[in-house]
């Protein structure tokens, strides 16, 4: 069975990046479609119908649409990979994957966005220097699952590294150090060999480039 | 089994009904947030975030919906939580809604009352909650429940979290779809359990010197 894969995306976007790497990391035949968000596609009549929560990453699977990042990371290995270790079957490492993925998508990543929305949604010119702490603290949380395992949930790659990678490489295109962050740092440079890392950076080093155009200086003052 | 909960927590509840309607035997530590219980150095130790609910299994395990996934994943439950792909990633499209598009509204409208002592919802989360529950409203147009016609951790999680809802403003304005879900979610095991945790919610505004408007 081979349906027609459809990613509606933005290179902007870290979620719609992860969904990205995991379709080239899985070798699978997909289209993308672009959804320009600071130009507020997203309200397009076509695209409040596909997912009327206007928001990107979407999933077309035939005739199965499916919203949300993570729960596309996850439906791509149940239904294109079943039983990979990308995703593990057995519950609690199952589990991990899942309590990192929501980590990311509670804590990382809006810490991430409330450096990035004033900016290209709100149109500010301006970022508050307290936005940076927490994302470090975000960091140090991946150093702290490093400690425990290779990769962030297992000794093995699975959806909870693609889903943290674009944000990593984003907050290290904004100018954090990661190399105070020794197994992150060495986490990344493992990372940068999967299909897909050049449009990733691509994508991060264009959102950290707009964002200091916008504030016509550095993200912040490290 | 531990569950280390606070029933004023939205996600503390839905872990708790998942283990009700799985009827699985948990012992219950309660953490009262407002006296810092979940800042002390042995609460740090299980979970560095503070954040509740903590499940130890043997192992812990902290984020509710990653907690509800695993009961529902090592009970093998099919209706909670369908094995099949598609079904299986609306349950989870459902769930990862509510942590970053509804929970997240609700908790930032009440925290500042609760922690800082602020008294009104600012018009942006307003905003965003009645954008997020029409969204909810929208998709219950064709379904009984959130994944479908039958009830699943989806409908569970959202439960919690809507009660928080209807419990600050007072209702569910003129939504009418959710009102109806919400009275057949009585189904459930633990939903009268989850309605009694979110008590402390309508207590706290009765006791309050300012009113929140109700929901359009």
């Amino acid at each position: 069975m081979s349906s027609k894969l459809v990613l509606y995306y933005l290179s902007g976007s870290m979620p719609s990046r992860a969904c990205m790497l995991l379709a080239r990391l899985l070798n699978l035949n997909f289209e993308i479609k672009q959804v320009n968000i600071p130009n507020n596609e997203q309200f397009n009549e076509d695209f409040v119908k596909l997912n009327p929560a206007k928001k990107i990453p979407v999933l077309v699977d035939g005739d199965y649409v499916l919203s949300e990042s993570r729960a596309i990371l996850a439906y791509l290995v149940n239904s294109r990979s079943p039983g990979s270790n990308l995703y593990p079957t057995d519950p609690k490492q199952r589990g991990i994957v899942d309590q990192r993925l929501y980590y990311d998508a509670t804590v990382f990543l809006p810490n991430m966005l409330a450096v990035i929305r004033p900016i290209v949604v709100e149109k500010k010119t301006e970022i508050s220097p307290t936005l940076q702490k927490p994302i470090e603290e975000s960091l140090e949380m991946i150093e702290r699952y490093l400690n425990e395992y290779e990769y962030v949930a297992a000794s093995h790659l699975t959806i909870a590294d693609i889903s943290m990678l674009p944000s990593v490489t984003t907050a290290r295109e904004f100018g954090f150090n990661l190399t105070k962050y020794p197994r992150l740092n060495k986490w990344h440079h493992k990372l940068e060999t999967l299909p897909g890392f050049d449009e990733n950076l691509y994508g991060s080093k264009t959102n950290a480039a707009y964002l200091r155009k916008m504030v016509n200086g550095p993200i912040f003052n490290f | 089994m531990k569950l280390y909960h606070t029933p004023g927590s939205p996600p503390s509840r839905s872990v708790l009904m998942t283990l009700r309607c799985l009827e699985i035997d948990v012992e219950i530590h309660e953490i009262d947030l407002r006296k810092g219980e979940n800042r002390t150095a042995d609460f740090l130790k299980i979970n560095p975030l503070g954040q509740i609910p903590v499940l130890d299994d043997g192992f812990i395990l902290t984020e509710s919906r990653a907690i509800m996934t695993y009961l529902a994943n090592s009970r093998k439950n099919e209706k909670l939580y369908p094995s099949d792909p598609r079904k299986r990633a609306i349950v989870d499209s459902r769930l990862y809604f509510d942590a970053t598009g509804l929970f997240v509204h609700i908790f930032a409208a009440l925290s500042p009352m609760f922690f800082k002592g602020t008294t009104e919802v600012t018009p942006e989360v307003r905003e965003k909650l009645k954008n997020a529950l029409k969204y909810l409203e929208g998709i219950l147009e064709k379904q009984k429940f959130f994944a479908g016609d039958e009830a699943t951790l989806a409908d569970i999680s959202i439960l919690s979290t809507v009660v928080q809802i209807k419990n600050t403003f007072g209702g569910l304005g003129n939504f009418s779809n959710l009102k109806a879900w919400f009275e057949r979610c009585n189904i459930l095991p633990g939903y009268d359990e989850n309605l009694v945790g979110a008590q402390m919610i309508k207590e706290f505004f009765e006791k309050a010197t300012f009113k929140i408007a109700p929901l359009e």
